[in-house]
């Protein structure tokens, strides 16, 4: 599905303050699975995302989406089959605008007719949509999303990114700003709908709790590699474990 | 003042602030949509009074004509400071006085001189006798509120509001926030520029300083409407532009009425502004909903 070669990022090349932010000779994700990323601050998790939805351009190495050489294509060009939801959720929505709006919003593909009126057409998918999350976001379809809760205004913003089909989902952080109850069960619907769509999911979270209970995969990111790549869909992972192995890649890059 | 002294005041102020409503518009889509304080205005306006001028005094072609033919160069300058924002990336601030300050010359060049009359020429207006013109251009100026109204209902003006809102969003649907910057510009200067030609048609006359002081006394307007009206959707945000317009020139009015003198006109604009603002503030913080449009003014 994503498959990455010998990708290689370098911040501020030939100056005295060259980094390399990801440095991966290979690495692929299968369709349909669900991958999650941790390691501490500037490991390279969020230039991942970047290189992956295209916001990184100046990079080496290659990209292929589902076998298609995409590495030169801007962002602009992948946000069609490339969504990410962000940490802060203000970035993810339009605050004046209401639910149904940003929905609508969302689901308009760039090449169709764009002087069409956004309210056209029924509510009914929206709706069936919203109530998956089992928030009563469905009977709120007028509220504004800027008026919502933390937590409510991501889940518009996951079932806004559903209405473009995306063939990946970025997910960075994008419960961090949510409270601890409210988390989890936002996640777990989010899971479920990734499974139903079939979509791949990147998801970076600073929280093990949450990394060790959901998906197919952690990798652990180091200094912009790949310090541990964990398959966790057959062989569970215990908690322990993972926080020894990511002790352990803490140390060695002296975070502890 | 006696009632016949009234009505034609009245008349002038509906006339006059129809006219200048169209600026006010043109500003809801620069500044509170794709969020761009376009100081060009001041000048683009003067372009669309100079088009027409040269374009009724010079030529045979139709006053409707000579209108769109206006409004068209007006977008001409909207596009070029688009381009110094996005392509050039100069500050939205410096784009807008660097334009401002060619188009003054571009101006002049267009007319050949400062001050062109348009005596005895066309009008749109021609068929309709003097009493009904205000009504006349009451209803013109709603037509265009109307068609702002249904585009910005469409896809594509979500798009727009969404680029000044949430730029990060417009570039999560595929598109570049850049493209609906000078979008909002083209619309925003060829309905300023329409607007100047209007206003040279009305007044008979068109001066290259007639575009002056004209950015303060739209904001004026915007924000005096936003804090009788407060714009909790794109349909208030529009109705607030109208109104702003006639109570601003209303208070216009009174002001030179009560014998303010002319050298203390700007004081009192610069002061009926500041009193919007606060007013505006105090309305916003009672308020429940969140306005459309780009805020923080």
């Amino acid at each position: 599905m994503i498959r990455l070669e010998n990708i290689n990022v370098t911040f501020g090349k030939g100056t005295e303050t060259e980094v390399c932010a990801l440095d991966i000779p290979a690495l692929e994700l299968f369709e349909g699975s669900w991958n999650n990323v941790i390691g501490p601050n500037g490991s390279g998790k969020s230039t991942l995302l970047k290189v992956i939805c295209g916001q990184i351009l100046s990079l080496e190495g290659k990209i292929f989406i589902t076998g298609k050489n995409i590495t030169g294509s801007g962002a602009s060009k992948r946000f069609d089959y490339v969504q990410m939801i962000e940490q802060d959720p203000r970035n993810n929505t339009v605050a004046s605008m209401t639910i149904e709006e940003n929905l609508r919003l969302y689901a308009f593909r760039r090449g169709s007719p764009a002087l069409s009126f956004l309210k056209s057409g029924s509510v009914a998918e929206i709706r069936k949509l919203l109530a998956r999350f089992d928030m009563g976001l469905e009977d709120r379809l007028h509220s504004q999303a800027g008026l919502l809760s933390g937590g409510q205004r991501q889940a518009v913003a996951v079932a806004a990114v559903l209405l473009r089909n995306p063939k990946i989902l970025l997910l960075d952080e994008f419960t961090a700003a949510i409270d601890p109850k409210t988390a989890p069960k936002l996640l777990n619907i989010v899971k479920q709908l990734a499974a139903d769509f079939k979509i791949t999911v990147i998801m970076v979270s600073h929280d093990l709790e949450q990394v060790i209970n959901s998906g197919d995969r952690i990798f652990i990111l180091s200094s912009g590699k790949v310090a541990e790549d964990i398959a966790t869909a057959a062989a569970k992972i215990t908690k322990a474990e993972l926080v020894a192995k990511y002790t352990r890649v803490l140390e060695e890059e002296g975070v502890l | 003042m006696s009632i016949n002294e009234l009505i034609p005041m009245l008349g002038s102020v509906l006339e006059l602030s129809s006219i200048y409503s169209i600026v006010t518009l043109g500003l809801v889509f620069s500044f509170r949509m794709v969020g761009f304080a376009d100081l060009t205005i001041e000048s683009s306006f003067t372009t669309g009074a100079a088009v027409y001028a040269v374009l009724i005094t010079q030529t045979s072609i139709s006053p409707l004509l000579a209108l769109a033919l206006a409004g068209l160069a007006g977008s001409v300058a909207g596009v070029c400071t688009a381009l110094l924002h996005v392509k050039g990336h100069i500050s939205r601030l410096l784009s807008g006085i660097i334009m401002m300050t060619i188009l003054y010359s571009v101006n002049l060049q267009i007319m050949g001189k400062g001050n062109l009359q348009l005596v005895n020429t066309v009008t749109i207006f021609d068929a309709v006798p003097t009493g009904v013109r205000p009504v006349c251009m009451v209803l013109l100026a709603l037509l265009i509120y109307a068609a702002s109204f249904l585009l910005l209902k469409t896809h594509f003006g979500y798009l727009l509001r969404t680029c000044g809102e949430n730029p990060s969003v417009v570039e999560k649907l595929g598109y570049r926030a850049g493209g609906f910057v000078i979008l909002g510009l083209v619309i925003s200067n060829a309905l300023t520029s329409l607007s100047g030609a209007i206003a040279a048609q009305y007044y008979g006359y068109s001066d290259v300083g007639m575009g002056t002081g004209l950015i303060v006394a739209v904001f004026a307007a915007l924000i005096l409407g936003e804090s009788v009206c407060s714009p909790k959707s794109i349909f208030r945000l529009l109705a607030a532009a109208f109104i702003g317009s006639i109570l601003y020139r209303l208070a216009f009015e009174i002001g030179l009425r009560m014998n303010i003198h002319p050298w203390n006109l700007r004081i009192a604009v610069g002061l009926l502004l500041a009193v919007a603002l606060v007013l505006k503030q105090a309305i916003n913080r009672k308020h429940s909903k969140l306005f459309v449009g780009v805020g923080g003014i």
